[in-house]
Order: structure tokens, then sequence, then C-alpha cells
């Protein structure tokens, strides 16, 4: 994993004058990273660019100097960068209307452990959430926002490069699923193979 | 003493806050223009202005919390320190943020793919301040139990 460094971030200032570049960059980065599965959900694949944009967004939007505040963004996003073998994504649903919330959502209780990433004809691997999606349970309310990683074998990745490649959302209430197409495979087989550069 | 609980007036004092709070973040936004656009006066205007607009936005919650009423935004009890880092965990963590995918999926459909990956930012801004106060609840539980 290309790991995130203190000394790779960039003070507030410095930041605000490549920003204008560097959310072009995301934006074009994104439309190869991003995978509609179905009419509410997203999944944005994670990487070292875009994991450092997050942090660097909010240092930006909160306006943090102090170095243990740095320190505490990155932490908190860090990990979001995929391993040698696996994915990472986030996986947003997209439901613009508060009512549409209040009908959905209750339903959707769950939804973050039913996402499977399926490879070819043989190979079914499913997303592990991160830990904060549990909180889901206790509210009885689905958060539109989960943090998703899927651990590949070796065989999994070989399989990955030669076959289709599907991502499943199979949840009593919600069930879609979407074929990755071939410049988001690209994006991702990079991600796979990412052995540690930094 | 009379409780504010279910009473219209806890209703008008909601809407009051959130009427004032407003003002406050929109003066002190004014505020950060006019100075860079050059206008350090009127700036002090408007940042002086901001304050009296905090005060009447404080004593709102002030009214709340002496008779019995809940937070604005989250519905909870705000009595204790407790209370208000359990609020604020319920305010990150709830209904407050989950419009951002949403409200980003439209910008993207309108062609606003800037504002569409600032929605997406904020929309992840849970993951660092839901873990800062529950640290903070954790750590003021565990003193209360030594």
């Amino acid at each position: 994993m290309e790991k995130i460094k203190l000394s790779d971030l960039l003070n507030f200032h410095e930041y605000e004058r490549i920003r204008p570049e560097k959310v072009e960059e995301v934006i074009k980065l994104k439309r190869r990273r991003r995978l509609r599965v179905g009419p509410l959900v997203s999944l944005i694949f994670e990487n070292y660019e875009t994991v450092w944009f997050q942090i660097q967004e909010m240092i930006r939007a909160e306006k943090l100097l102090r170095e243990e505040d740095l320190r505490n963004v990155m932490e908190a996003y860090k990990d979001m960068i995929p391993d040698k073998n696996q994915l990472s994504a986030t996986m947003f649903i997209e439901i613009p209307e508060e009512e549409r919330r209040n009908e959905l959502l209750p339903k959707l209780v769950g939804i973050h452990e039913r996402v499977y990433l399926i490879v070819g004809d043989r190979h079914r691997v499913k997303g592990v959430p991160g830990p904060e999606s549990a909180v889901d349970y206790t509210t009885g309310r689905a958060s539109t926002v989960h943090f998703l990683r899927w651990i590949l074998t070796e065989e999994q990745v070989e399989a990955f490069r030669r076959e289709p490649v599907r991502v499943l959302v199979d949840h009593e209430h919600y069930r879609a699923e979407a074929e990755v197409p071939p410049q988001v495979k690209e994006e991702l087989l990079r991600d796979l193979n990412k052995e540690e550069e930094r | 003493m009379k409780s504010l609980r279910g009473s219209r007036t806890l209703e008008n004092l909601k809407k009051a806050f959130s009427g004032e709070a407003q003002a406050n973040r929109r003066y002190l936004y004014f505020a950060k223009v006019a100075d860079n656009l050059g206008y350090p006066d009127i700036a002090n205007t408007f940042r002086e202005t901001a304050e009296g607009e905090t005060g009447h936005a404080f004593g709102h919650l002030d009214m709340i919390r002496k008779f019995g009423g809940v937070d604005p935004v989250t519905g909870k009890s705000i009595d204790s320190v407790e209370d208000m880092l359990l609020s604020a965990i319920a305010g990150e963590t709830l209904e407050y943020t989950e419009m951002y995918p949403g409200f980003a999926r439209v910008a993207r459909e309108e062609g606003f793919e800037e504002i569409a990956e600032w929605f997406e930012t904020l929309a992840k801004a849970e993951r660092l301040h839901a873990g800062r106060f529950q640290g903070l609840l954790d750590q003021l539980r565990k003193k209360a139990g030594d």
C-alpha cells in the first residue's frame, strides 16, 4: 500500500494555491473510479490520490493548522487506501429527498454487509465494512455512507484480470448489480497490484 | 418549573435559533469576503453584528436548557456535558449529514461536478467528527467511573 505520511500533506496555504488543478484532476480520476449499482447506490473506489484529496479538503474546509489536527485527519482516512490484493470503496446511498430517506433508510439497515464482488463465475468476495457501519443496527436507520474493503486471494486477483467482474448488492429491500466497465477495471487492477512504493 | 416539551414555544425557539444561527454565519462569511476585498471597516461591522446574533442564538439555547427543552437539531437532551457529547454524536451520525450523497448525485446530474465533490467530501466528514466526540465521551465516562 502507498501509505500517506504527514510529510505528504500540504498546509492550508500551499494547498489553496494548487487546489483548482487538483479538483479538476480528482473529478477526472473519479469518473474512472465510480460505479453506479442500481438506482440508489454508488461506489467510489479509493486509492492514494482520492484519500489524499479527502484529507486536504477536510484540512481546508475546517482551516486546520496545528500538526496534531493534521495528524488526526490523516489517521481518520489513511486506512481507506487499499493494501495489495485489496479494493476499498466508499459506498454512497444517494437519496436527495428527505421523505424518501425516511421511508427507505430504515428498510436498508444491513445493506453494508451485502455488497459482493463477483469475479467470473466462480468467485464471490464479500465486502468487509468498517466498524462504524454497525451503528445502523442500533439506530435502526441505514447510514448513507459506508466504507468497504474486499480482500482477494492471488487466484481471485488472477481471475479479476481475465474475467468479467460485477458488483452485486443483495439486500432483501435492494437488489441490484452492475458490471465493472473496462476503464474502471483498469484502475482497479492497478490498485490490486500496488506494492509498497512510498 | 413548567417544561417546554411538546409546546409550541419550544418549536418557536427552535425556529428562532435556526434564523439567528444562520445570520451569525452569514455575517461572518460577509466579513471574511469584505476583508479579502479590502473593506476592513465594513468587515468589522459584520463581525460585531455577527457576535450579537450569536448572543441571540445562545439566549434561545439557554431558555431551552432552563425549561427542560431539547437540542433543536437532534431532539436530544443537552443538560450535562455528557448529554451534549451524545447529542453531538447523534448530529454527526444521524439524519443531519445523510442527505449529502443524494445532493452530490443531483449536483453531478446537473453538471456541477465541483459541488458534487464538495458534498461528497462532507459526506465523509463524519468519519472524522463522530470519532472525535466518541473519544471524549469515553474519556469523560472513564473519569466519572474512577
